[in-house]
């Protein structure tokens, strides 16, 4: 049973999660608490399970047995259309590669969440060119995907993950394709403004350099998680 | 590397077999109907190709008080009609011994017998004998055999005679040999024709279609096929693995295809596609055409499976991401311009004399221009919606559409293509029709025309038969013919006379030569009004009511200024008799009592079979009968076409989903519904389709009408689109919607966000 | 890197005289560089002074001033102590880390979670380096690279090492 140690309610908490697909087991009896407002680290070898248990805690589809807990409402019963509204409201995704439409400009691709929630276009592509200003991609808002460097991208994918002002940001791996000094650039942009707007985030990783900017990290070993280091109160 | 592609197509799995089988069902179809096609073709050919007796000539048999003589026979051959059937009727009478004996039967009828074709055996036995039987002398003597027929349906009859009373019908010849070779070939060539654009229609949609699920195939396979390639496979060696997939399913596919169109065959056999029903043995491809499609079929299949694969390049590194194609430049639309534009050069000098040179290129041209155009109007059009429409999906297709038009358009290409050509048909037909088919030759639908005077130098004697001189039946006997066919009930009598000098047919031109009574043009407007108070008047050499063109003879041919008549009608020799009938039954008792009592005319000399009396109906619907025949095999070709297109379509969405795969997976991980989703994919299909389809049909009508404007005489209405037309289009469109629809499942499996995995 | 404690994790396992300990540590973690019999011998006194470890009476027999020497209870709350806790996160801990992995190993203690807190104390000191170069300077940020690449480079080893952890145990238990 693991403690979360932040002080803050407990806000998405999986509580001994177990997963298959077909004959191989990625997930048995796994639970994790993280606590509103916390950047957590899920560590583990290629294998351990901890991309699995990052879709069971976003419901990307449900575990096979036990419960996943958001805001105090079971999320693993939810219907696929519950669970899809709850995604595209809720929760933000970046994941290592792919995060763009590639035949959208940086400007659409940010603007398209708002666009699915039904907001007008011009409000929608003046919410998305402020996120480009703040991320110093202003000028690059009518470019295509294809036409970003990988850093770039990814910080496009963090300012789409964030437009509609979600509660939790899902990362997965997301500088695994990029250098250090883009990698670190892309870490700090994504922890500063998660920090800033209150937003909890759930970052998988296997780097440790990559880790080191959460506030807790737990291990993922053999479809369990294991280690559990307490935060460090900055 | 075949075996290795073989095991690759088996052990494919679920998606693998779909495309197995699409690709299988539209070859099948596409094999049976080509086999469909050959085999009708070869039908027609052999019926064209039989003896044609009919076409047997003799000079004019010595008239006067001279012998007949003793060898060959008396030789009458006319035609006649019931209830809109040619019926082939061949007076005969044998002169001496070894007369020839036209084919069909064993020896010549002899006077008082005939023999029928089982088809019009059918007919004498169920048909009253005042609207038929009557008009054939003598008693059946047997059957026509097959050798003299085209088809099952063909009424013919040879009626056997005594030589001195035949040699007095006018017309009569002396044969000695009887042709034996094929008869004139007026049609053949334009029939040849639309056999191979049906051909054609078939074969290229369904060529196109191989061709784009072969390069699906290879783009689901790329990861396969990159790891081949690091074994060390050459480009050939994929391509051959990948084609592999392609050919097996066109084999499988024209086996299928051959067993379709065997079971098929029968009622194939009992259609009347071209107008007339073949026997059932000629409607075969013959041994040759299965043949034929057995190795062509699976070859092309391959060729375009190997060409389509030419372009698609697997490194060892995987197919490498493509960078943006540049947007299409608007110089596509040059040769749709060049196209039109020669088009409207062509119809400008295009008038009722005959079709401008440059209309058939001109039409080629915009065809081809429309395929190329294609990918701009793609373009231009998902601009135009980025900008006008607001929301998620159509922000994601307007995009997608505007990042590369061209691969979008390829998979509607054939659609458009089938919209165009039935625009131009379902267009024209119909004005085709009311050319024919004109206001006044409308009004005398049920008007049967019969003459009496013959318009020519006659060698024969005049008196020939009772009551007939050149000028027309005597008064007493056109008298006595009015009055009989006024007693047969449901009819209407308008006779029409001769002046005398009308026997003279070296007279002046433009002379008076008939006269009317006015009461009758009162009853007949549409031919014209006499001038108030007059009782008759004389009317010019009225020789356009003779032709059986109702275009050139439903003209007035009365007016004001026709000079009036004073003598009395009942003195002059009748000319011809208007019979206005009131149903089927009264035109066929007309029919067979004109037969009996006012034999066939002689209309140009001797062996030239006359005339038999018709409705106006009648002679419009035979010419438009050829028109809407044209229009069945246009339309039918325009089905298939869809039909292919629209697997073309379904084949070219699904592989469109396999570049999405990834964004669209990720798009839904997010929250994205399912539902926006297909709706990107539809409206990237159906914004290409509708553009061209709108395009095409526009052109096309725009076309038809600016053609028929041209050739059709001024007053003819603007051509619509009749219910067939809206018909078949709304069923082709139906087709491609439910095409793409068939994918949308597709879409939800392989998106799945389940699905995601990143190890 | 703590002789002393080493000796006494040795001697834990069983009492021994001052050459057998000598040999064990040379065996498992001198690589190349041998204790002194002065050093160990030195060491051993200290250690008895201290309370760790006795002294037992000398014995008769192949060679003068041979004493076997036993741990004591604070001595095994020493090792015990010095396993459990990790070492504060520094570049160069290797020869430490394996030798408490390998006497862990001997000891039947679990090795695996040794290994786990000492990973676990050295993202703390990562994390704490990472704040440093979002507040400090940018020489602050490039000596923080530094140091957190060693660090990651520790963390490596500490996995892998974790991976072999029942190989390695099997080769122990032989010796």
């Amino acid at each position: 049973m693991n403690t979360s140690a932040a002080g803050h309610g407990v806000l998405l908490e999986a509580r001994d999660i177990a997963k298959s697909f077909g004959q191989t087991p990625a997930l048995r009896g796994a639970s994790v608490a993280v606590a509103q407002g916390e950047i957590l680290a899920v560590m583990g070898p290629s294998g351990s399970g901890k991309s699995t248990l990052l879709h069971c805690l976003a419901g990307i589809f449900p575990p096979d047995s036990g419960e996943v807990w958001y805001d105090g409402r079971r999320l693993d019963t939810l219907n696929e259309a519950e669970r899809t509204r709850l995604r595209r409201t809720a929760f933000g995704f970046v994941f290592q590669f792919g995060n763009l439409v590639p035949e959208l400009t940086a400007a659409d691709n940010v603007a398209l969440p708002l666009l699915l929630q039904r907001q007008h276009r011009k409000a929608a592509y003046r919410q998305a060119a402020q996120w480009l200003d703040r991320l110093d991609l202003g000028d690059k808002g009518t470019r295509r995907t294809g036409e970003l460097s990988g850093g770039e991208a990814q910080r496009v994918a963090v300012a789409r993950a964030l437009a509609l002002g979600p509660c939790l940001l899902f990362a997965d791996e997301p500088t695994g394709s990029l250098d250090s000094l883009t990698g670190e650039k892309v870490m700090k942009l994504l922890t500063g403004l998660a920090r800033e707007q209150g937003v909890t985030v759930v970052l998988v990783t296997h780097d440790a350099r990559v880790a080191a900017y959460a506030d807790r990290e737990v291990m993922v070993r053999d479809g369990v998680v294991t280690a559990d280091v307490g935060t460090v109160r900055s | 590397m075949t075996r290795l592609g073989l095991r690759l197509v088996l052990a494919g799995g679920r998606e693998a077999l779909t495309r197995l089988l699409v690709i299988t069902v539209s070859v099948a179809a596409g094999v049976a109907l080509l086999l469909a096609v050959l085999a009708e073709f070869h039908a027609f050919q052999a019926g064209s190709n039989r003896p044609c007796w009919e076409c047997t000539q003799g000079p004019a048999l010595p008239g006067g008080a001279s012998p007949l003589p003793s060898r060959g026979e008396a030789w009458n051959y006319s035609a006649d009609f019931y209830q809109g059937r040619t019926i082939e009727r061949l007076d005969v009478a044998a002169l001496g011994p070894g007369a020839p004996v036209p084919p069909g039967i064993a020896r010549l009828p002899g006077p008082g017998q005939y023999y029928a074709s089982p088809a019009l055996t059918r007919l004498l036995r169920t048909v009253p004998a005042g609207q038929l039987g009557d008009r054939f002398p003598g008693t059946l003597a047997g059957t026509i055999g097959d050798a003299a027929l085209t088809g099952p349906d063909e009424l013919a009859i040879y009626i056997g005679y005594d030589p001195a009373a035949l040699a007095k019908v006018p017309g009569t010849g002396w044969v000695t040999a009887i042709s034996a070779g094929p008869g004139p070939e007026v049609f053949t060539p334009f029939f040849r024709y639309a056999f191979a654009t049906g051909v054609l229609a078939v074969l290229f949609p369904v060529l196109i279609l191989i061709s784009t699920a072969t390069r699906l195939a290879a783009a689901r396979r790329e990861e396969r096929f990159a790891a081949l390639r690091l074994a060390g496979a050459t480009p050939g060696d994929i391509s051959v693995i990948a084609s592999v997939d392609s050919v097996a399913s066109a084999l499988l596919g024209t086996a299928v295809g051959i067993g379709v169109f065997l079971a098929v065959r029968p009622a194939l056999a009992a259609a009347t596609l071209t107008g007339t029903r073949y026997f059932a043995a000629t409607v075969t491809p013959t041994a040759w055409g299965y043949l034929a499609l057995l190795v062509a079929v699976p070859l092309a299949s391959a060729a375009a499976s190997l060409l389509a694969l030419r372009r698609v390049r697997i490194s060892p590194l995987g197919v490498t991401r493509r960078a943006t194609p540049p947007s299409p430049s608007p110089w596509r639309l040059a040769p749709l311009a060049a196209g039109i534009a020669l088009f409207l050069a062509g119809a400008l000098a295009t008038s009722t004399r005959g079709i401008g040179v440059a209309t058939y290129p001109g039409l080629l041209v915009t065809l081809i221009g429309l395929v190329i155009a294609g990918p701009w109007l793609t373009w231009a059009l998902a601009r135009l919606g980025g900008k006008v429409l607001s929301g998620a999906s159509p922000l994601l297709a307007t995009r997608r559409l505007a990042d590369d038009p061209k691969a979008e358009f390829r998979a509607v290409r054939g659609l458009v293509l089938a919209v165009f050509l039935g625009t131009i048909v379902g267009a024209l037909v119909p004005a085709i029709d009311s050319v024919l088919a004109t206001p006044s030759s409308t009004a005398l639908a049920d008007v049967l025309l019969d003459t009496f005077a013959s318009n020519g130098p006659s060698t024969l004697p005049a008196a020939g038969v009772s009551g007939l001189t050149p000028a027309g039946l005597t008064p007493q006997a056109g008298a006595a013919l009015v009055s009989g066919l006024r007693n047969l009930g449901g009819t209407t009598v308008y006779p029409l006379y001769s002046l005398p000098q009308a026997a003279n047919p070296n007279g002046p031109p433009g002379s008076y030569i008939g006269a009317v009574s006015c009461s009758v043009m009162r009853q007949l407007i549409v031919f014209g009004q006499c001038a108030p108070g007059l009782a008759a008047v004389q009317v010019f050499d009225a020789d356009q009511i003779y032709s059986d063109n109702p275009h050139n003879s439903t003209q007035p041919f009365v007016s004001h200024a026709n000079p009036a008549y004073t003598g009395s009608l009942a003195t002059l020799p009748l000319q011809a008799v208007l019979v206005r009938v009131n149903n089927a039954a009264t035109l066929e008792r007309t029919r067979t009592y004109l037969a009996i009592h006012a034999p066939p005319q002689v209309s140009a000399g001797p062996g030239v079979a006359a005339t038999p009396p018709r409705t106006y109906g009648e002679a419009v619907a035979i010419r438009s009968g050829r028109a809407e025949l044209a229009q069945k095999l246009f339309d039918l070709a325009v089905m298939l076409t869809i039909v292919v297109a629209g697997c073309s379509l379904a084949v070219a969405v699904g592989g469109g989903l396999v570049d999405r795969k990834r964004p669209f997976t990720l798009l839904r991980v997010g929250g994205t519904p399912l539902g926006t989703l297909s709706r990107v994919v539809l409206l990237e299909a159906v914004l290409p389709l509708a553009a061209a389809v709108v395009a095409a049909a526009g052109i096309a009508y725009g076309m038809s009408v600016l053609a028929v404007i041209r050739l059709a005489p001024p007053g003819t209405p603007v051509p619509g689109l009749n219910g067939t037309y809206w018909a078949t289009m709304g069923a082709g469109l139906a087709i491609a919607l439910a095409a793409i629809c068939v994918t949308l499942p597709l879409l939800g499996r392989m998106t799945t966000p389940a699905s995601v995995r990143f190890e | 890197m703590s002789v002393a404690l080493t000796l006494l994790g040795l001697l834990e396992r069983e009492p021994s005289y001052g050459y057998d300990l000598k040999r064990a540590y040379d065996a498992y973690f001198a690589r190349g560089k041998p204790l002194s019999f002065g050093q160990v011998y030195t060491t051993l006194a200290r250690l008895a002074r201290d309370g760790k470890a006795i002294a037992g009476p000398p014995e008769h027999g192949d060679g003068p001033d041979r004493k076997r020497y036993s741990i004591t209870d604070a001595g095994m709350a020493d090792v015990d102590s010095w396993l459990a806790t990790p070492d504060e996160p520094e570049p160069h801990l290797q020869p430490v880390l394996f030798a408490k992995v390998v006497l862990a190993l001997m000891l039947s203690r679990p090795a695996d979670s040794y290994l786990d807190a000492q990973r676990a104390a050295h993202i703390r000191r990562m994390r704490e380096l990472t704040r440093l170069k979002d507040a400090g300077s940018l020489v602050d940020t490039i000596l923080a690279d530094y140091g957190l690449f060693h660090l990651e480079a520790d963390l490596r080893w500490i996995d892998l090492t974790a991976a072999r952890l029942s190989e390695l145990r099997e080769m122990v238990q032989e010796l």
